[in-house]
């Protein structure tokens, strides 16, 4: 098996375990969301809380050192997908207890970036990186480590060395669906970039941006911040990663 | 419902749901919630869900900010302005 179907397998597995053959079929064949793009400018960092646990550790790893780590991932397709991820330039962020993998966060920029597109997200949300800014994504916590400021701690951690590397700037998004996920971004300080609508058919993903074109206004719950430097592409079709 | 009745509610949902045993001191109506890490990502999502159903007003994902929701009073405030 291909590692990208091995991948989608192993996610689908996870899925239907978790929630039900059913909904994990649902959750192949359709299901969108209201992407909220975000905007973070590292040289405001807040300092780091204490950590919310002893033993943890941050680690970074890329293609230069992939094969040096053996850690236990908390699903089996967040390590499945390391290999296509490092292949493509993407970099992770990894904090661990022992070698146990407590969460994940994968980021690229220009310079670490082995696609022309560096990731597709950027063209839907019609983000430019600059030289010295990475898109942040597929953030992962274990989930019986959820809670207790883990999710804030790990993040916090995550800018800080990425600030500390040379990182100017970092990108992301969030589901709006995910209150989680929301809060974290703004106790963090993120800046809310114009909203996106993701469709995802299959292995298939297609963006639109939520403002209304026809009055000017947006349809987020908000007026929307000011746009960024690129406006956002509309009805791309993107292979998903 | 009073403010002190308000007041009195959250702080018992906040101690007796968010809080872990070992946390059970008194707090104080301004003492920082969110740096005590309190109301962190999980406790966000349940303490909204106890302002909604105990004191039937709707939270808007635009005022689900820190400042709305970092200590005691500030809660209180927030569900005095939507009652």
């Amino acid at each position: 098996m291909t590692s990208a179907w091995r991948f989608r397998y192993l996610q689908f597995r996870e899925y239907a375990r978790d929630h039900g053959l059913a909904a994990a079929c649902r959750f192949a064949l359709h299901r969108s969301e209201e992407a909220v793009p975000i905007e973070k400018d590292l040289s405001a960092l807040k300092p780091v809380a204490a950590p919310p646990g002893p033993g943890l550790e941050l680690f970074e790893i890329g293609p230069e050192n992939v094969d040096r780590f053996e850690l236990d991932h908390p699903e089996e397709s967040r390590g499945a997908r390391v290999k296509r991820y490092v292949e493509r330039g993407y970099r992770t962020l990894v904090m661990t207890r022992g070698r146990k993998v407590i969460a994940d966060y994968w980021y690229v920029g220009r310079r670490t970036a082995r696609t022309r597109g560096i990731h597709p997200h950027l063209r839907w949300f019609g983000i430019d990186l600059g030289e010295d800014d990475v898109y942040m994504f597929d953030m992962h916590l274990a989930a019986d480590e959820r809670g207790g400021g883990m999710a804030t701690y790990f993040m916090s951690r995550a800018l800080h060395h990425l600030r500390a590397a040379g990182v100017r700037r970092a990108y992301g998004y969030y589901d709006a669906g995910n209150l989680p996920a929301l809060w974290v971004h703004r106790l963090l300080g993120y800046r809310e970039l114009p909203r996106v609508t993701i469709h995802k058919f299959l292995w298939l993903e297609t963006a639109f941006p939520k403002v209304a074109r026809v009055s000017g206004r947006p349809a987020g719950p908000d007026a929307a911040p000011a746009p960024p430097a690129r406006s956002p592409s509309s009805g791309v079709d993107t292979p998903q990663p | 419902m009073t403010g002190g009745e308000v007041r009195h509610a959250v702080r018992g949902f906040i101690t007796g749901e968010l809080m872990r045993a070992s946390e059970h001191l008194r707090i104080g109506d301004r003492d920082d919630l969110i740096t005590a890490g309190v109301i962190d990502s999980m406790g966000i999502m349940h303490l909204i869900g106890f302002l909604e159903s105990t004191f039937a007003i709707r939270v808007r994902e635009s005022e689900i900010l820190p400042e709305n929701f970092s200590s005691v009073e500030a809660i209180a405030s927030f569900v005095a302005r939507h009652r």
